[in-house]
């Protein structure tokens, strides 16, 4: 996919030159004083609301910031209604902004997902969808590669994880350590990248036979879409397995988040290939008991609260709030454009091979 | 006792004073970074003002009563009910957790973490403190200081960063935890009444908790008035009809009330006799700030016969978790005891658990009872000036 830029979208303050931290070169952190998730809909983007392998005859609802998207498969035609086909053979037709009155959300189809738009049906291109290297664009990839995953917050707090490394020490204890590890992050006026590299890990013992040596180099990109969620996850370990991941954050409301998650695995034995998937579930079960509760705590925030400490750990973190935070404050003013520098349609694909 | 689990009874102001206390955190003081300032849509175009932080606050005016309630020792929990596992708990407006570290010390802090506000009482126990279970900051029971963050190399955490620590006490069976600003006051948080220091523990201990949908003060109105038919326990503590007047004293810290009262609170025919005419003498005192309640209860020969504590925590604007102790003494103890064990098992079959101590709150509204109306005037004392307890030492004063 190309970057140009559509007519759309606007040409002031360009940014053309990324902002790049890394991590040992930048001890300190400080972050928005005033993150709220779960308080305002970003809009003006596409979601990858479902995988278009389960959309059939009958309808699939999947809302949006609280908006009923139906969709289903009209002789073969996706649609992507405000209301369920049986409700408008009774006559229910709703029609919100976000329709322009038709009742129809713009939907296209691409890398197995069927997207929506969620904003102004007259802004809506398809050069606007991210581009997702590793995917195929027509198609969907095996059944035994697609999750679906559903967790009790807002998705802001789902991007927020996904960015933040110092969790998994802890919560997931069988991943692979942070410390040591050199950490990038850099960002656009929609998009956040980290890219995590290590060299010279050693392998455990169980594996080492398998991969017929001690050590390995891995190297993780994560690449977070900050007004749809989509995030992309690209992991390399050298020797042994690549993972290809998309993790897709929808926001349902703001205390469910629907993850259609798409796994991409590559050099690993088919058994692995078809097992490894079912342990996203395990993760994400991890990560939704500490998202729970802290979802509950930003949703109840007022302003006498005190804003949250940060450690250097926290730098993608912090990027990822910040963005947040400008497209909230344009979107505020009724700026729902996007600049060039964050056109999601850029081909990414040296950005997070090369982490 | 302080930072022993055991139950000890014997509670002076003088042992208060060595309360594990610690000081808390002023709110300036937990804060890293240099935090901009929030852009609110009239504040957009401002622009951000980068390396602006709060405004300093001297006289801690924004920490003056975080709890929303009266300074004073409030029960949180009993000291069985708090292990080295943190457990999360409602004190007022503010949620608090409380365990026990490696020296089996109670500690308190405020439960959320700085960080990413996760609930630190989702973490563990460790011995550098408390272990939040996201990122795993640690956090000093006694001073709220974070000690550790995972993978900081030999950089040290700033001793900016903590999170609010409580003082707490432990005493008589409950954990108290102190929910005024600054020092806490030595002040004894189970009032003891007359003949308290003559009875000796017991080892006939039953114990109960129950979530009521009544205000606390109102709770403990009606627990002054007849804690028998309150918590249930007419036949150990007397629940019917008073035969005498009751005799009042009040101080500075609560009131005390000794009433006459019949055991039973049986139906009666017309205006003819109760069938029953058997009755109970019993002792209550109510901490005016919290409404810890004590009774004992005495046979007519004036033997005493059952110790009862009653703790009430506020865990909403309408709704108390009432925790309530009963030590049985004397010969029949443990038939005492096992009979009050049976009440507490078969409450839940007759109805809910609250439903007496509601129906007696909500009671309690209606009548003139001195020893009440003295509560209420001590109650709107400390509301008005608050630290009364400690600088009104006032002579007992007899109601009748």
């Amino acid at each position: 996919m190309t970057t140009t830029t559509p007519a759309h979208m606007t040409t002031e303050h360009p940014r053309t030159n990324t902002n790049t931290a890394v991590l040992p070169e930048s001890r300190t952190a400080s972050g928005p004083a005033d993150f709220r998730p779960g308080t305002f809909a970003l809009r003006d983007a596409w979601f990858p609301v479902v995988h278009t392998r389960l959309v059939g005859r009958r309808s699939v609802l999947r809302p949006i910031h609280g908006q009923p998207i139906y969709l289903w498969r009209d002789n073969g035609v996706l649609k992507a209604s405000e209301d369920s086909p049986k409700d408008r053979e009774r006559g229910r037709y709703r029609a919100s902004e976000f329709t322009a009155g038709t009742g129809f959300y713009p939907v296209g189809e691409r890398y197995g997902y069927a997207w929506v738009w969620y904003g102004n049906p007259a802004a809506a291109s398809l050069d606007l969808i991210p581009h997702l290297p590793h995917l195929p664009v027509d198609k969907s990839l095996p059944r035994h590669f697609l999750g679906n995953v559903v967790f009790d917050c807002s998705y802001e707090l789902v991007c927020d994880n996904l960015l933040d490394l110092s969790h998994a020490d802890l919560l997931h204890s069988w991943q692979q350590r942070v410390a040591g590890s050199e950490i990038r992050v850099s960002s656009t006026s929609e998009t956040v990248m980290m890219a995590r590299v290590a060299g010279g890990r050693p392998i455990a013992k169980a594996r080492r036979r398998q991969l017929k040596a001690e050590r390995q180099d891995f190297r993780m990109a994560t690449l977070v879409h900050v007004r749809s969620g989509v995030c992309m996850l690209y992991g390399s370990y050298e020797p042994g397995m690549s993972v290809r991941m998309l993790h897709p954050a929808n926001p349902e409301s703001a205390t469910r988040t629907r993850t259609p998650v798409t796994f991409n695995l590559q050099r690993l034995s088919p058994l692995t290939r078809h097992l490894s998937p079912l342990a996203g579930h395990l993760t994400a079960r991890q990560d939704n008991w500490a998202l729970r509760p802290q979802n509950q705590r930003y949703l109840r925030a007022v302003a006498e609260d005190e804003p949250d400490l940060n450690s250097p750990f926290d730098v993608a973190s912090l990027r990822y709030r910040k963005v947040y935070q400008d497209l909230v404050a344009r979107q505020r003013l009724g700026d729902y454009s996007y600049r060039p520098d964050g056109d999601p349609g850029r081909d990414v694909t040296a950005e997070i091979e090369r982490g | 006792m302080i930072g022993h689990p055991e139950d000890g009874y014997p509670a002076t102001a003088g042992m208060l004073a060595s309360v594990a206390h610690a000081a808390m955190p002023a709110p300036d003081q937990v804060r890293g970074g240099t935090p901009e300032r929030p852009t609110p849509a009239s504040e957009a175009a401002d622009g951000p003002s980068p390396g602006r932080t709060r405004p300093a606050d001297p006289d801690g005016v924004a920490d003056r009563e975080p709890f929303g309630l009266v300074a004073g020792w409030w029960p949180v929990a009993f000291s069985s009910e708090v292990y080295a596992s943190p457990r999360g708990v409602r004190l007022g407006g503010r949620q608090i957790v409380v365990y026990r570290d490696e020296g089996r010390v109670v500690r308190a802090l405020t439960d959320r973490c700085p960080h990413r506000r996760m609930p630190l009482s989702m973490g563990t126990v460790t011995s550098a403190g408390l272990r939040c279970g996201y990122h795993g900051w640690v956090f000093d029971g006694a001073s709220g200081r974070c000690t550790v963050i995972p993978d900081l190399g030999p950089e040290t955490p700033s001793g900016r960063i903590g999170v609010p620590a409580h003082p707490v006490s432990e005493e008589g069976g409950f954990v108290f935890v102190w929910t005024g600003s600054g020092t806490p006051q030595p002040l004894t948080p189970v009032l003891p009444v007359a003949g308290w220091e003559r009875v000796q523990p017991s080892r006939q201990v039953v114990r109960g908790v129950v979530e009521a949908r009544a205000a606390h003060t109102e709770l403990s109105e009606a627990l002054l008035v007849n804690p028998g038919a309150a918590l249930g326990l007419g036949w150990l503590l007397g629940g019917g009809d008073e035969m005498l007047g009751p005799e009042v004293v009040l101080d500075a810290a609560g009131v005390a009330a000794r009433r006459c009262r019949l055991t039973w609170s049986l139906p009666r025919l017309g205006t003819y006799d109760p069938v029953s005419k058997r009755t109970t003498v019993s002792t209550t005192a109510t901490t005016a700030a919290t409404g810890m309640t004590t009774t004992l209860a005495e046979t007519p020969a004036g033997r005493t016969v059952a110790r009862v504590v009653v703790g009430l925590t506020p865990v909403g604007a309408y709704r108390t978790t009432v925790r309530w102790r009963v030590e049985t003494l004397g010969l029949g103890s443990r038939l005492a005891s096992a009979s009050c064990c049976l009440t507490v098992a078969g409450r839940p079959l007759t109805g809910r658990m609250a439903h007496r101590l509601e129906t007696a709150a909500d009671g309690v509204g209606s009548g003139c009872d001195p020893a009440v109306q003295g509560l209420r005037e001590l109650r709107a004392a400390l509301v008005t000036t608050p630290g009364l307890p400690a600088s009104a030492a006032k002579d007992p004063k007899e109601v009748r």
